[in-house]
């Protein structure tokens, strides 16, 4: 029971820290980073998802994955629960041009995760991201930080045309320096001045009102872009809960391509191979196609993957969607259908990620 | 507004503003006047490829004497998940930086951001 209600607080605690942040720093109905939560490669190494690959998404400082915790165990005790942090993305001094120059390193993802099976044994898992290309990253996109450092300089050049007007017009008698040394305790006159100032805005620019609109029409257009990520992780596994009893039983390597394909579509192309421990240790290789239909808010997915193990090939057809919940909070679910060398059946999944710095998108 | 004391017959002027969020940040300096009004010199710049970004200001240190230097920073996160800014603006001599340092820093709003930051040569 611990671990339920470990993970109702991690979940009550994500919701309420970003619910804050809406609160205090955001105006409700703009949009921010609005991707789903990755699936990390700790949470796929744990394996109760029968999927084999990698759905790969843009970094982000901390991300949290709860897995199948309705359907393989009852009601109760998650089954899976993994988190993934990019460590420098945590540090609080880390600039858009670092980022830029530094991004493989800066999107690399570390990976923890456990889990409890029916049978009582727990596993542990530790994973690692690497990010190859991601042009759905709007950090690093040219043209939007180009057309945001436009929009930046149209303000600067009509705050300059606009300080000796606004001061004339509402009779201020001071002079600029005096008015702009004021400028930013004086709440009001801020938030008038900006609005005065928006006229010697030209059309050519995007105004300041229209910049949340500009982020998500790039979110919006990107959310199918080329991404191409490989993840490594390795799995321990213990007949009881003691830690000194836990021994190498998997290792995982992963690598999923994203293509667009139209503007509501995208194909994601899956490898993976795996060394697992079971009597011996044995490889298994899977390759897979998902095809995803939608938006960045909801989309369906239809998946196709082929998988051998030693003589034994295996089919799994799934079909499933990912939404968006609330706030930084996405859930998917999904129907796998497996054939084991002829033996067709079923397993249901529900997975839930919550990550930091995200809010809903409204367009 | 920080008052800077600056060597009149030393190494030639400069203002950087150096960025520490994962936010595109853009600039202006406006050079005033002693009379707080007329503006003698006007430059933009941002952070987005070079950071920090460094403004030489073309004068002797001399001539800038009693002057006011006004920077403006707009900030835009471009990926909506960066709760603050922090950026530093310092004014230099010779390549070397002189006090008092100011950081900016606060809570990031929605949309373009501005700051305002004034400094006083003396």
């Amino acid at each position: 029971m611990k671990k339920y209600y470990l993970t109702i607080i991690l979940v009550v605690f994500f919701a309420f820290s970003l619910k804050a942040q809406d609160s205090t720093k955001f105006v409700a109905g703009w949009a921010n980073l609005d991707f789903s939560i990755p699936e990390s490669p700790a949470f796929k190494v744990l394996g109760t998802d029968p999927s084999n690959i990698l759905k790969p998404s843009s970094a982000r400082a901390i991300a949290l994955s709860v897995g199948n915790y309705l359907f393989t165990s009852g009601t109760a005790i998650p089954k899976n629960l993994a988190v993934e942090i990019s460590p420098l993305l945590l540090n609080g001094n880390c600039s858009l041009t670092d980022y830029y120059n530094h991004r493989f390193l800066y999107r690399i993802g570390l990976s923890f995760g456990t889990n409890v099976s029916s049978s009582g044994s727990y596993s542990t898992a530790e994973g690692l991201r690497f990010t190859i290309i991601d042009k759905t990253d709007l950090r690093t996109n040219d043209a939007f930080i180009a057309q945001v450092v436009d929009a930046e300089h149209a303000v600067l050049l009509a705050e300059k045309t606009a300080i000796p007007l606004y001061i004339k017009k509402k009779n201020l008698n001071i002079t600029p320096i005096q008015f702009l040394t004021n400028l930013d305790a004086d709440t009001v006159l801020k938030k008038d001045f900006n609005a005065f100032l928006t006229q010697f805005i030209p059309n050519s620019s995007v105004k300041p009102a229209g910049m949340e609109n500009l982020r998500n029409q790039y979110r919006e257009k990107l959310w199918n872009a080329t991404i191409w990520q490989a993840g490594i992780a390795a799995l321990q596994t213990s007949k009881d809960s003691l830690v000194k009893n836990l021994s190498l039983s998997k290792v995982g390597l992963w690598s999923s391509a994203g293509l667009p394909l139209g503007k509501k579509g995208q194909l994601l192309l899956g490898l993976n191979y795996s060394l697992a421990d079971s009597v011996k240790w044995n490889s298994t290789y899977s390759l897979g196609a998902r095809w995803y239909y939608g938006n960045n808010e909801i989309k369906a997915y239809l998946q196709g993957e082929y998988n051998h193990l030693v003589n034994q090939n295996n089919f799994t057809t799934s079909f499933g969607c990912e939404f968006n919940i609330s706030n930084g909070i996405w859930g998917q679910v999904t129907l796998n259908l497996v054939d084991k060398n002829g033996k067709l059946s079923y397993q249901p999944g529900l997975n839930i990620g919550l990550g930091t710095g995200e809010k809903k998108s409204k367009l | 507004m920080s008052n800077i004391s600056i060597n009149q017959t030393g190494g030639a002027l400069s203002i950087g503003v150096q960025s520490n969020s994962l936010l595109v940040v853009s600039f202006s300096i406006s050079i005033y006047g002693s009379d707080g009004t007329t503006v003698l010199e006007f430059y933009t710049g941002d952070t987005t490829k070079v950071n920090p970004a460094y403004t030489s200001l073309p004068q002797a240190p001399s001539t800038y004497v009693g002057d006011y230097v006004a920077v403006t920073l707009t900030l835009f996160d471009p990926s909506g998940g960066t709760p603050s800014y922090n950026v530093d603006i310092t004014i230099n001599q010779g390549g070397a930086a002189l006090p008092p340092a100011t950081n900016a820093n606060g809570a990031m709003g929605p949309g373009i951001n501005t700051v305002h930051s004034i400094f006083h040569l003396q």
